[in-house]
């Protein structure tokens, strides 16, 4: 036993020799004894057992060594004890066997004998079982060194766990009672705790990381204790809430370690019964708050809560309602236990304090308050508030500045959307909600407004008032606005400032009243915040902004169609008219003019069809100016931002599809706009643009508005002349041909008189011929090839015609001939 | 090529977030199927979520043309592609006046050299056979309001499967005030 003192430090190897050498020891020592027990010699059985029981003494096994070592001794010590308890063989008295192990030379086989003896003492009967106990575990104090000490423990408490004062057990009454049960076991969790925490400083300190998760592995050595005093049958709530758990608890909050304190916090829980809990919550919970500051206090509160929220979910009414006000309790003691964090944490540790780990307390406990009193909508407030008023002291503390870690920001995010889900708007109302955000920086309130954003988008919630647009977008400003502390690069990263920006987009579409005049104060209270967010946003946002408000034209048209039926009584006039929602649409994207003329082109025109159809239901006049007005502004944004001739064919396109179901438009009007429109068509950069432009305008004598067969002729007359001057310089384009017969049979089709099937038969004779003709030239043939397909599928379709089951439409085309 | 059996999904003028939010959400369960082999998008995908979203859904085989307000996409103008014996092409509509026109569509479908033209942009869905072709709108499938300010736009889908000669469509529409899509199947032969 040279090194007794040391800490056991060899490798793998010589940890396996000496678990070897002992096992030997012990196998022969153990036959002798088994010999001599069979020859009832008790004692050569004693002095084999001791020696037998002097291998434990070693102080160079690893733990885990150590413990199969004690294993073997302790199932070869079984039979000692059924010798011990079989006075037939023996022959001695209690008292005399008892005081005779007692010699033994060393102190360790001393009381390992000691408490084999007194197992079988007590179940003698021949003295107080309260006194043996007693007596006992005074004796073990006499073994202080950590491991062989914690060990000893573990075997007193296997010896005697059958053999207590139990209520109920044969040895009660003179044997003592649940309180000497009690006692016994309490003292010995007491002992064995102290034992397992000194293990850490056994040994030098540059092993101490490696000795403690050894000594983690060691710690059901202890908690066996407490799993011993949850069986008793004499633990009642009674005695468990006056007698037991005070001491318990003292004894836990007594010794200053962190391990033993979190595993044995924890381990309570776990070990009594939850109707314990609940009586007794007070209690754990102010001990909770005498915990050390570097106590974990997360796992420990969410094993709880999820304990009695369990068990709550399942207990009937009466029980429920005898627990008391568990949330008052627990919020009660909250602040208490969450501002250990604040303190300093031991030596050594310098700086800022985290704030993760009680932010992660808090929110376990939302979510079991949420769980459990869904209808407390204030509860949710109050752990807001502690959450605030814990950023609070954690912002005052001296030198830390208020920096937040990502971690303790998430868990902010966490507490906030939890309510947000479940109440959406509602926690605006909030009085702590906008307190807590207070405390993130500019990404993280960005999240917290995006997560907002998703809740009510995702689970379509209205918004429904002024109030409701005011408060939401006063919140979610992170989105809308640059702030004092937005970062410059917001906005560079254009993908993610898109996503962000059609989210908050959304939220447009949510604004639903019956009430169309509701409905604008919204939109236009909208309109003032996504103002303040320059151009950037502008372009994404003034967009829903516009259609809603568009959507608010027909609504307004029903509204007043139905006043005239039912009368002012029954149907309220709108304060808004469809006027001034004409005016705001205006206002709206004259601001995107500049910045977009893309989107504002499109938004002039389909403004104004909407004005047309309004001047058409009403027939009076009074729309048909802002209908023109639109169509003018289309125009305007047209020639002076539009400059890229793609972009102008596509432009002119949409104009003309437009002004195509106008109806309402003043004659003279409606004539300046295609006029203007025609000529820009013949204007465009390349000449097989302006054919096809040119075409498409031919459509403005020919709809809602106009029926000239006259100028149709005339302006495709245009078309042909510019089709020859194009395939002429250029063969490529012969499809271009097809494209104009196309056009002609189209004509020919809506009866439009002044296109007649001579004009067809002459362009199909053109098509051949210059297909033909192109076809010949290396450098037109690949278009001439396309032409030529084009050609024959306009073919099959002017056959079909010629032989429709329609009697009418295949004499139309009778005459023609398809050779 | 699509496979026998697989369907091809007809879909387009989304406009979100500009005009609606989202697609309803009784559309979002019918199209998270893996029974779409093939997806052909008429356009005004409104943002890039979508166009990622139709990406997801059949691979590859994803086909979207530039609706009138992709000003921000280069999605190409039309596009044609085979589905079983048939040439199907698409195209937004919008380059069409006038718009939504079917003498004028069957021209384009002509010039294309397609047996099926798909279009968007008049936000109606609408099955027509003109000239031995077929023209097929499968509307907006957010109901968003069209380029002519109509705003009584019922969400639609199509989804369309070919068999040798002949292509069954199933348009899926939600009607107002409804949760629940109603179906309509039609047969085209040639």
């Amino acid at each position: 036993m040279a090194a007794a003192q040391g800490y056991p430090a060899g490798g793998a190897d010589d940890q396996e020799r000496l678990l070897d050498e002992a096992t030997a020891v012990v196998k022969e020592q153990a036959f002798y004894m088994k010999k001599a027990i069979d020859s009832d010699n008790v004692r050569e059985a004693l002095k084999n057992a001791s020696n037998m029981i002097c291998e434990l003494r070693t102080s160079l096994l690893l733990p885990k060594n150590y413990f199969e070592l004690y294993m073997q001794v302790f199932s070869e010590m079984q039979h000692l004890s059924g010798f011990f308890a079989d006075k037939n063989r023996h022959k001695k008295k209690m008292i005399d066997l008892y005081e005779s192990v007692q010699h033994a030379g060393n102190i360790l086989p001393r009381l390992y004998l000691l408490a084999t003896v007194a197992a079988a003492y007590i179940k003698s009967l021949e003295a107080p079982a309260k006194e043996i106990l007693k007596d006992v575990n005074e004796l073990c104090k006499g073994v202080q060194h950590p491991l062989r000490g914690l060990f000893l423990r573990y075997y007193l408490s296997q010896m005697l766990k059958d053999k207590l004062p139990d209520t109920g057990s044969g040895f009660e009454g003179e044997g003592g009672d649940i309180n000497d049960a009690f006692e016994f076991i309490f003292t010995n969790f007491n002992e064995s705790n102290r034992l397992w925490v000194r293990i850490q400083h056994q040994g030098p300190a540059r092993e101490k990381d490696r000795r403690e998760r050894e000594r983690h592995d060691l710690r059901v050595l202890v908690g066996a204790n407490l799993v011993r005093l949850s069986q008793l049958d004499g633990m009642t709530m009674e005695f468990y809430a006056e007698t037991a758990l005070p001491k318990i608890l003292d004894h836990i909050v007594s010794v200053k370690d962190t391990m033993s304190q979190q595993y044995l916090l924890e381990s309570m829980i776990q070990v009594f019964p939850d109707e314990f809990h609940i009586r007794t919550l007070e209690q754990m919970l102010s001990a909770y708050a005498r915990a050390l500051p570097s106590v974990d206090m997360k796992p420990i509160m969410v094993t709880l809560m999820n304990r009695l929220a369990n068990f709550l979910a399942e207990a009937d009414k009466e029980k429920v309602q005898s627990a008391g006000d568990i949330f008052t309790l627990f919020r009660s003691h909250l602040q208490g236990i969450l501002e250990r964090a604040l303190q300093p944490q031991g030596t050594g540790t310098v700086g800022v304090p985290d704030m993760a780990p009680p932010l992660e307390v808090l929110a376990a406990f939302m979510q079991f308050t949420v769980s459990l009193y869904p209808d407390q909508v204030h509860y949710v407030d109050i752990i807001l508030g502690s959450a605030a008023e814990l950023m609070q002291k954690f912002r005052a503390l001296p030198g830390c500045g208020g920096a937040l870690s990502d971690k303790a920001a998430d868990q902010i995010g966490e507490l906030l959307a939890g309510p947000m889900k479940t109440l959406g708007l509602g926690v605006l109302k909030m009085e702590h909600f906008a307190a807590l955000v207070s405390f993130l920086n500019f990404e993280a309130r960005k999240q917290v407004s995006l997560s907002m954003v998703t809740a009510i988008v995702e689970d379509n919630r209205s918004l429904s008032s002024v109030e409701d647009v005011k408060a939401l977008f006063t919140f979610i400003s992170p989105l809308l606005k640059d702030e004092e502390d937005t970062p410059l690069e917001e906005g560079k990263d254009k993908v993610r400032f898109a996503e962000d920006q059609q989210k908050v987009c959304k939220l447009v579409h949510q604004v639903r009243h019956e009430d169309t005049d509701v409905e604008y104060q919204m939109l236009t209270e909208m309109r003032g915040f996504f103002g303040q967010g320059g151009p950037q946003r502008l372009v994404f946002t003034l967009q829903p902004v516009f259609f809603a408000a568009l959507g608010l034209v027909p609504k307004i048209q029903a509204r007043e169609k139905r006043r005239e039926q039912e009368g002012d009584e029954a149907v309220p006039p709108p304060a808004i008219s469809m006027k001034k929602v004409f005016q705001f649409l205006h206002r709206t994207n004259s601001a995107l003019m500049q910045s977009s003329p893309d989107i504002a082109l499109q938004l002039w025109l389909t403004a104004s069809v909407t004005a047309d159809q309004v001047e058409r239901a009403t027939g009076e006049g009074n729309f048909e100016p802002i209908a023109y007005e639109f169509l003018t502004q289309a125009l305007v944004l047209f020639e002076e931002e539009i400059s890229d001739s793609s972009k102008q064919y596509k432009g002119i396109h949409s104009i003309v599809g437009t002004l195509c179901k106008v109806a309402a438009l003043d004659p003279e009007n409606f004539d300046n706009v295609s006029q203007k429109i025609t000529r820009h068509a013949a204007k465009l950069l390349k000449k097989p643009m302006q054919c096809r432009a040119v075409s498409a305008c031919s459509q403005l004598f020919w709809c809602d508005a106009r029926r000239e067969p006259k100028r149709v002729r005339e302006c495709l007359e245009r078309c042909v002349k510019t089709c020859e001057a194009v395939v002429q310089s250029d063969s490529g384009q012969v499809g271009l041909w097809v494209e104009m017969l196309d056009r002609y049979i189209y004509y020919f089709e809506v009866d439009c008189d002044e296109v007649t099937i001579t004009f067809l038969q002459s362009l199909l004779q053109i098509c051949v011929e210059h297909i033909d003709f192109a076809m010949k030239d290396p450098q037109s043939e690949q278009e001439a090839k396309k032409a030529k397909a084009h050609l024959q599928a306009t073919m099959t379709y002017l056959k079909k015609m010629k032989e429709s089951p329609d009697a009418g439409l295949a004499a139309r085309f009778a005459e023609l001939t398809l050779s | 090529m699509t496979e026998f059996g697989r369907l091809v999904l007809l879909i387009g003028d989304y406009h979100t977030p500009q005009r609606k939010a989202d697609v309803p959400s009784c559309f979002k369960e019918l199209l998270n199927t893996d029974k779409i082999g093939m997806v052909l998008c008429t356009g005004n995908v409104g943002s890039q979520s979508v166009a990622e979203q139709l990406r997801t859904i059949a691979g590859e085989d994803c086909h979207i043309v530039c609706g009138d307000a992709d000003h921000d996409f280069s999605f190409p103008e039309s596009c044609v592609t085979n589905v079983g014996d048939f040439k199907v092409g698409v195209v937004h509509g919008h380059q069409i006046v006038p718009w939504g026109d079917a003498n004028s569509l069957v021209k384009f479908a002509g010039r294309l050299g397609v047996d099926i033209l798909v279009t968007g942009h008049t936000h109606r869905s609408s099955i027509v056979e003109l000239g031995g072709k077929f023209l097929i709108n499968p509307g907006s499938v957010t109901g968003a309001c069209n380029a002519v300010g109509e705003f009584d736009v019922t969400p639609s889908f199509m989804l369309m499967a070919v068999q040798e000669k002949s292509v069954v469509l199933y348009t899926y529409e939600l009607k107002e005030g409804q949760t629940e899509p109603e179906v309509k199947m039609n047969e085209l032969k040639r």
